[in-house]
């Protein structure tokens, strides 16, 4: 029942926030009549183009008329280029998809190791260390980062390409490595946080009575390590997940040092050619990402916490 | 009679470094023997749990032995290396805590927990183990321990926690048991039952009970012996038939008349507080004594009055 | 800002003796004492301090005109005559550092300042009056706009409605200024959630029962008891903010939403720089990055001090973006 709820508030946001972006691209300053047909357009064919288009009605009709037309054709098409919108973002999403992934995973491979041993060695040097390096982290400007990296491990070492994605048709190792850089760019801000965090978890839990307890009835330091983790890991679930929406945001300007072509060029070229309906859906898309990560999070977090899954 | 499970030597602990370091324990002595219930008796700040935290190694990083020795079963335990700490917590001498809300981890079940405290020491395997934690549950009073084993601390009653914690404590069955406060978050009724299964486990497995507490009526009702702290010092110590029916130290006295009775005025447990500056050399229950005298300027040690030792210039 | 949920764990109120509980902030005068007396505090104000120092004091400085395009002195690496060298165009990078510092810190304030504003507002009123529709209507509102991506909105706000100046009513809003608001906007969120804890603790104290019996209106009970109680454990999150709201607009620049041209910032000169980066002119892309690096540093030392002093017990918070 939890779940169903949990899942229906989520869809319920998801209208609302829609509803709001979906306005937002309607009030802007020039209307995309105007933009498509030129300054030359005569007032009765831009009243033409609106007709046609529906968009001379009501912004609630306008919005449910959207989203009535969404299971049938999808996204509809762009104002400006003609292309189907879902055929767009069928090419650029999965590319976006992919580097956040990347991004996740190298994140929680840092993230959760460094806040434990940060944590386990409370104001001795692995923690002192940690925590100098996960400030930086926090501080560094993502692109900046970028632009270093291309400089040190692309034109210096010659290791990874510069810019682009090594396509997969030319092995899957040069593939990856080309995503290395990109994906480290945007994960060095989660790791440090997310390290922080876990730090956090970890030396409020060490300072737990059942801890104590654990050491003493003589359990091997393994396995009391093994109770801190099982402990700190429900609130670091969550926060993991919401980071994971935010990647995306992330990734539309680390995308564009690296000159990917994600979401980040779908979106920068819609807004350059003031193509509502692409930026739109670009922004719909990455945010119902961003609830689904948050929602996903949540199911994690009331699997592998008992205390909620029975309340 | 039988050699000691625990002997406490002239111990003393500190808390700090430098200049910054506090004795909080001055020369404890005391001894329990297999199958005996000795409790410490005193009010907060007194050094009792210090003393037992001592004794189970786990001061933490800032608390040390600095004085004096301890010894279980007549080895000497004042310093062990830190590997040896684990052979000897849970396996020699268990400890159950006050609180039985936060003392078991909210993440595992409680049979879970059981078998990680089997499994530590002598390893029976897992099948084995858990079948033991369903014995231990229901050594402990628990109905139906298949059931409860599969739960998680959060679905279980106070007293129903810290009867598994007590499972916990006796199930690599420790020659000394130290209960610090195990009652006193529970309700008067629950404190009973625990108090009843602390002395049958005592009596079945001749586990040495070190009690402590700062309810005399509690006490008075189980243990054999006694030893009432004030500020760090074992200020009297016997049977606790002599300290009920004669005690000799004025803070003890205080002590017991603090506990409300029918058809007597209550009385303050003794005027004044715990934060007073202690003076060097003086006795430290100088500002607070009724019976002050010159004398108490310097301070009495522990001597025998009648069936016990008090430490008092004026108890006859 | 994500452990808001769990946040709620009552700040130490002292009731006993007075009505109003002893305000743990009053002025910031104590607390910034104290934050001196951390080393990282210190390292913290004094980056901070600088960097503040330098963008009031930008005009009164000896430093090249941050728009002259001195096309004789091209790419000149860092020197006597321009300390940190010269940009494509001839301009000196470090007037532009100093003049960019400006925009940075002014966005990045002011936006906290309006989270600040809106979420200390929110939250506080929903934590007086929890278990009523007011809370539920403005908690719900909060969980709507915390389900919005902030960076990604952001770009796309600005990129619908353009980089130029907007006429708002009598208003002209320059692009800086939406950003402010914008930014400003989606920090309210994350900012009421924490207040609403912290009011919510305030608000079961004693103290504020006892400030009822005395008549005191709610309003008064919630600006003067308890604003000034959970201001702060909020300031540790407004600090941290500040650093964040300072990528934002770095970000917004870098890839041309942001301050326009030719308005020196922080990222419309790695903007220009971008291509530098694979050339030798390392200068050029090296200092601003390092501009942003370090005041984001001083703000997230500042912030990591005040927990200290403040609130040691608190957890840090997950990423804000």
């Amino acid at each position: 029942m939890w779940f169903a709820s949990r899942i229906l508030s989520s869809l319920a946001v998801l209208v609302v926030v829609s509803a709001l972006l979906f306005a937002l691209t309607r009030l802007t300053p020039l209307s995309p009549a105007r933009i498509v047909l030129g300054t030359d357009a005569t007032v009765e064919q831009i009243h033409e183009f609106e007709r046609d288009r529906g968009l001379d009605r009501s912004l609630p009709a306008q919005y449910a008329a959207w989203v009535a037309q969404l299971p049938r054709s999808g996204f509809g098409t762009s104002y400006i280029t003609g292309r189907s919108i879902d055929v767009e973002l069928r090419e650029s999403l999965p590319v976006t998809v992919e580097l956040v992934l990347v991004t996740f995973l190298l994140t929680l491979a840092g993230a959760i190791p460094l806040g434990l041993i940060a944590g386990l060695t409370e104001d001795r040097w692995p923690d002192h260390l940690i925590r100098v390096l996960s400030l930086m982290a926090v501080s560094v400007p993502g692109f900046w980062l970028a632009l270093i990296l291309i400089r040190v491990f692309a034109v210096r070492l010659g290791w990874v390409p510069p810019i682009g994605i090594t396509p997969l048709a030319e092995g899957w190792h040069a593939h990856l490595a080309s995503l290395v850089l990109p994906a480290l760019s945007i994960a060095l801000y989660y790791i440090g946080a997310l390290s922080r965090l876990m730090r956090a978890s970890v030396i409020e839990i060490l300072g737990q009575d059942y801890v104590r307890t654990a050491h003493s009835l003589g359990l091997r330091r393994s396995l009391v390590a093994r109770y801190v983790v099982k402990n700190a890991l429900p609130p670091f679930v969550s926060v993991a997940g919401m980071s994971f929406g935010y990647m995306f945001g992330w990734a539309i300007i680390i995308e564009l040092v690296f000159n990917i072509p994600g979401l980040s060029r779908a979106l920068l070229t819609a807004i350059t050619q003031r193509d509502y309906p692409m930026i739109q859906a670009t922004v719909l898309v990455v945010t119902a990402m961003f609830i689904l990560s948050n929602l996903a999070a949540d199911l994690i977090q009331q699997l592998i916490n008992p205390r909620l899954r029975h309340a | 009679m039988t050699a000691p499970v625990l002997s406490l030597n002239d111990l003393s602990v500190a808390f700090g470094q430098g200049t910054a370091a506090r004795t909080v324990v001055h020369g404890v002595t005391l001894q329990v023997r297999a199958g005996e219930k000795l409790a410490i008796v005193g009010e907060s700040g007194s050094g009792k749990s210090v003393t037992a935290l001592a004794i189970m190694h786990l001061l933490g990083r800032s608390g040390r032995v600095v004085g004096g020795s301890m010894c279980l079963e007549g080895e000497d335990i004042t310093t062990i290396p830190e590997s040896a700490c684990r052979d000897l917590r849970g396996r020699r001498v268990a400890m159950i805590f006050q609180d039985p809300m936060t003392a078991l981890n909210p993440a595992f079940t409680i049979g879970r927990q059981l078998v990680d405290a089997i499994r530590s020491h002598d390893d029976p395997g897992s099948r084995a183990a858990w079948s033991e934690a369903e014995q231990l549950l229901g050594k402990v009073g628990i109905d139906d321990p298949g059931r409860r084993s599969a739960q998680y601390p959060h679905e279980l009653s106070g007293g129903m926690r810290q009867r598994v914690l007590i499972a916990m404590a006796i199930a690599c069955r420790p020659r000394l048991l130290i209960a610090d406060e195990p009652t006193t978050a529970l309700d008067v009724t629950v404190q009973a039952q625990v108090v009843a299964l602390l002395r049958d486990i005592s009596a079945t497995f001749g586990i040495a009970l070190l009690f402590i507490s700062h309810n005399l009526d509690l006490v008075a009702e189980f243990c054999d012996q006694i030893a009432v702290m004030y500020r760090g010092r074992i200020v009297e110590s016997g049977s606790t038939e002599a300290i009920f029916t004669s005690p000799r130290h004025p803070y003890t006295r205080l002590l017991l008349d603090s506990v409300p009775r029918p058809g007597r005025p209550l009385r303050a447990a003794a005027p004044g507080r715990l934060t007073g500056n202690r003076s060097e050399g003086v006795c430290d229950f100088l500002s607070r004594c009724p019976l002050a005298d010159t004398d108490c300027t310097l301070r009495p040690t522990l001597r025998g009055v009648g069936a016990h030792l008090s430490a008092c210039w004026r108890s006859a | 800002m994500l452990d808001a949920a769990r946040s709620t764990g009552s700040p130490p109120v002292t009731a006993g003796a007075g009505i109003r509980a002893v305000h743990r902030l009053s002025g910031l005068a104590g607390p910034m004492g104290r934050l001196a007396q951390t080393r990282i505090g210190l390292v913290g104000l004094v980056i901070v301090g600088f960097v503040v120092l330098a963008a009031l004091l930008a005009p009164w400085l000896p430093l090249h005109d941050p728009l002259d395009l001195m096309m004789e002195h091209r790419l000149e690496p860092p020197g006597l005559s321009f300390l940190l060298g010269t940009d494509e165009v001839g301009r000196d990078v470090l007037a532009r550092l100093v003049w960019g510092a400006r925009g940075s810190l002014m966005i990045g304030v002011l936006t906290v300042a309006i989270g600040l504003c809106g979420g200390l507002f929110i939250g506080i009123l929903s934590g007086y009056y929890s278990g009523t529709l007011v809370e539920t209507v403005l908690l719900g509102l909060m969980d709507i706009f915390a389900a919005i991506p902030l960076l990604v909105w952001a770009i796309a706000i600005v990129g619908i409605f353009g980089t130029g100046s907007v006429q708002l009513g009598p208003l002209v809003l320059p692009n800086e200024a939406k950003i402010i608001l914008l930014v400003g906007l989606l920090f309210i969120p994350g900012l009421a959630r924490v207040a609403h804890g912290l009011a919510l603790a305030e608000a079961r104290a004693d103290y504020v029962a006892a400030r009822r019996l005395q008549g005191a209106g709610s309003w008064s009970i919630m600006a003067s008891d308890i604003l000034p109680n959970i201001l702060s454990p909020i300031f540790v999150q407004a600090s941290v903010l500040i650093g964040i709201g300072i990528i934002i607009e770095a970000s917004l620049s870098f890839i041309g939403l942001g301050v326009q041209p030719p308005t020196p910032s922080w990222g419309g000169m790695l903007a220009d720089a971008r291509s530098l980066a694979f050339s030798d002119e390392w200068w050029v892309a090296t200092w601003p990055g390092l501009a942003i690096f370090l005041t984001v540093i001083g703000f997230n030392l500042v912030g990591d001090a005040l927990r200290t002093v403040l609130d040691p017990r608190r957890r840090d918070g997950g990423p804000a973006l």
